[in-house]
């Protein structure tokens, strides 16, 4: 009998502490409305913030607006985030809030938000690889219309191959923030000391020749990329394979993917090749290499030569550089192709969901300007070295950047329009224009698991046969 | 026999030494990374990409390049409040929510309560990305993308099935003679939690609310898949040093270790208990 109390109070005592959870639970969903980006602790700051654009808000021509903007963690990016409070929401009284992301989770997340529409971006960062493919599935604002009206745009300045690789049926879906071909790097003075000259157009035959002759214990002859990923290896690999005269996937005649090309003599010649540099006169560690490992190995002298992404150059000559004055740079090599460099833009565009299109409009029109180029080089502590490179041709012919970028900036140039977009090798492919890539979605999935086989083969895991034969297995997965 | 004995002994203390320095090395493997990080972060750019080497000249630049804060750019301070609030409000809510449960799974079974605790349990059993897309729907159908609440509600949630089970294993070492003699003195209800059940069990709360900290405050997926953008984490501040163009290891280190400074903190002040709770708890 005595123990019946309790039992009577244990309703009371949950409901109490129901109550205590929602009232939390309510109170976090208050402070998330009343201020939208700082957190109650320091509601001290927020209110002085937003005192502040309420100021800036009175001299501009527009209201109280804000625009949520995916990027991806790069150095030209993350520079523009410190130019825009004075440069842009000065003058719009438009209030961006940066999201920096790591590339892979940049692409999960902008994929999922601009397809599924969940409204979590305004602009989304998004590659040469996704722009026609998002373009097509209608997921994005198509740009032409905007561009036209806006006299501080001038699409017609835009680096002609970029834009095509942006478009999708003739219209610009994705405006370049920065962009990016392929060639290669190579320590002029280890050249000269062996007595070898590098062509300003050279094969790859002739640059495998130089990387084995100036190998040696303390310096690497190449840094060639091994990290597995389509991005990452596929990138360097797929540029050899196509001037090799290979290819993934024949191309049905409606453009969808044929049958798989893996297993051709073509692409076994390029796989060997490519192993076999990288075993020969490659760096250290090469299966887990990449883009930011070659530089390093780069700048602490411990390879002689790198083929990877143009904009290496400005971080090489860059004043903080311990090879800067050293390099000289050579249009990306070849084989059976005229051209085999690759091409890639990072761009901003419009998911269809935005609310706001005017305001994310009026963003990229200004990120991704002559005039924000001119700016940023005048503006940013790196100088006109550390502006982004690639989108537009008067950045070539803008003095202050020739002058600052006088090693690398023409080779770039050169690189980026030589990159051969529409037809990057000897056979058609199937999907959208592509060089490094195949412009289907499937060679996301294609492209990471075969370069894990190629990886391991790099590694001295595999055979280069048996990882030949598991990626025809794998690649024929997605014929039809 | 006593050279017998003799023998015993030294083979003893000759094991214990063997032991002792196993325990050593297999302690330095594992604090090496986070040694090595620590290093990293007071490194040049440069220096921390290159062939490793243990003298060099400290800098704290690295610091002050992850702290300084660009407007509309997740810093370092907004971060660490919002994971700050996140955190102690969901794990608030799972002591408040998993008290009640696991005394009732404990000291005083409900019927059914060994299908009730594997119920608890079972939804763990899903990988989380599995459950992802659902998650993600929900959330933009209620407006709650890019908010704290749907952090905190998630995180009470993913941590609510441990604790009660946690908890219901320090519940169970509360002696039932005690309960019952403070009924005999009689303790109601309220009375038999503060004054015999509370303080048996405190060890136990502490190591709980401190792996739900934990747990809460290193969560990276559903942070970054379900509010990137306003109100972001600590974990999601630190890969956003990460650059696929240019060497970030030296920055990225020095944002490690400062996501991880609360962390450790607050294990070494909890350690005691926490030793004791896991002890009693999870041995058992």
């Amino acid at each position: 009998m005595n123990h019946s109390r309790p039992f009577r109070r244990r309703p009371v005592s949950i409901g109490a502490a129901t109550v205590v959870a929602f009232s939390l639970v309510a109170a976090a969903c208050g402070s998330d409305d009343d201020s939208s980006s700082d957190d109650a602790a320091a509601s001290d700051d927020s209110s002085a913030a937003s005192d502040d654009s309420s100021e800036a808000s009175e001299d501009a021509p527009e209201g109280d607006r804000s625009i949520n903007v995916a990027i991806v963690g790069n150095p030209q990016l993350e520079s523009i985030a410190e130019l825009t409070p004075e440069l842009f929401t000065a003058e719009t009284g438009i209030e961006v809030n940066y999201t920096v992301l790591e590339e892979q989770a940049l692409r999960e997340i902008t994929t999922r938000d601009v397809g599924a529409g969940g409204e979590q971006f305004d602009v989304v960062q998004i590659g040469m690889f996704e722009a026609p493919q998002f373009g097509a599935n209608g997921w994005l604002v198509p740009l032409d219309d905007f561009a036209a009206d806006d006299p501080d745009y001038n699409p017609d300045d835009l680096i002609p191959a970029v834009a095509d690789g942006l478009s999708y049926d003739g219209s610009l879906y994705a405006s370049p923030f920065y962009a990016e071909s392929s060639f290669v790097m190579y320590r002029q003075d280890v050249l000269d000391e062996a007595g070898l000259t590098m062509p300003d157009e050279p094969t790859w035959d002739e640059v495998a020749e130089i990387a084995r002759a100036v190998d040696s214990d303390e310096m690497a002859g190449i840094c060639l990329r091994g990290k597995p990923g389509w991005g990452d290896l596929g990138a360097s690999f797929t540029t050899v394979l196509n001037t090799f005269g290979g290819t993934w996937w024949a191309a049905n005649e409606d453009g969808t993917i044929g049958e798989a090309q893996v297993d051709q003599p073509e692409f076994a010649e390029a796989l060997n090749f490519y192993v076999d540099l990288v075993n020969d006169a490659g760096e250290d560690d090469a299966a887990n290499s990449s883009f930011n490992e070659c530089l390093a190995l780069y700048q602490d002298g411990k390879v002689a030569m790198w083929y990877d992404a143009t904009v290496a150059a400005g971080l090489l000559e860059a004043d903080d550089s311990p090879v800067q004055g050293l390099n000289s740079f050579a249009l990306a090599p070849t084989k059976e192709t005229d051209a085999s460099g690759w091409l890639w833009a990072w761009a901003l565009a419009i998911p269809v969901s935005t609310t706001d299109q005017d305001a994310a409009w009026d963003f990229i029109s200004w990120a991704t300007s002559e005039e924000y180029i001119n700016s940023a080089g005048e503006m940013l502590p790196g100088g006109w070295a550390a502006v982004p490179p690639g989108t537009r041709t008067s950045t070539y012919e803008n003095e202050d950047y020739l002058a600052a970028a006088e090693s690398f900036a023409p080779k770039t140039l050169d690189a980026m329009n030589a990159a051969p977009i529409d037809n990057p090798g000897t056979t058609p492919r199937p999907g959208l224009p592509g060089v490094q890539y195949v412009g289907v979605p499937e060679f996301q999935d294609v492209g990471t698991r075969c370069t894990e086989q190629f990886s391991s083969a790099i590694a001295g895991n595999t055979s280069v046969d048996d990882a030949l034969s598991a990626c025809q297995d794998i690649a024929s997965e997605y014929s039809s | 026999m006593s050279s017998d004995t003799g023998l015993v002994v030294g083979q003893k203390r000759w094991t214990s030494w063997a032991l002792g320095l196993l325990a050593w090395a297999v302690g330095l493997l594992f604090f090496f990374p986070i040694f090595w990080m620590v290093l990293n972060g007071f490194k040049e750019e440069i220096d921390a990409n290159s062939s490793p080497q243990l003298f060099f000249d400290p800098t704290l630049d690295r610091y002050r390049d992850v702290t300084s804060e660009t407007p509309g750019l997740l810093g370092f301070k907004e971060a660490f409040a919002n994971s700050f609030w996140i955190v102690l409000i969901s794990t608030i809510l799972v002591m408040i929510l998993a008290v009640p449960a696991a005394y009732s799974l404990a000291i005083r079974p409900v019927r059914k309560w060994r299908d009730v605790l594997f119920f608890f349990i079972s939804t763990k059993f899903l990988p989380i990305v599995g459950a992802i897309l659902p998650l993600w729907i929900i959330a933009r159908d209620l407006d709650l993308l890019n908010t704290r609440t749907v952090l905190i509600i998630l995180y009470t949630a993913m941590n609510l099935p441990l604790a009660v089970w946690m908890l219901r294993s320090f519940f169970m070492e509360v002696p039932r003679e005690l309960i019952e003699a403070a009924q005999i003195d009689g303790a109601g209800l309220r009375g038999q939690l503060t004054s015999v059940v509370m303080p048996i069990v405190a060890p136990g709360l502490a190591a709980t609310a401190l792996l739900c900290v934990i747990f809460a405050w290193n969560e990276f997926f559903l942070a970054v898949q379900l509010n990137p953008v306003d109100g972001s984490t600590m974990p999601i501040w630190v890969t956003s040093n990460v650059s696929t163009r240019g060497n970030f290891l030296a920055k990225l280190s020095a944002a490690s270790t400062l996501a991880t400074l609360p962390v450790v903190l607050a294990g070494w002040v909890a350690q005691k208990r926490m030793i004791r709770g896991l002890a009693m708890g999870a041995i058992k």
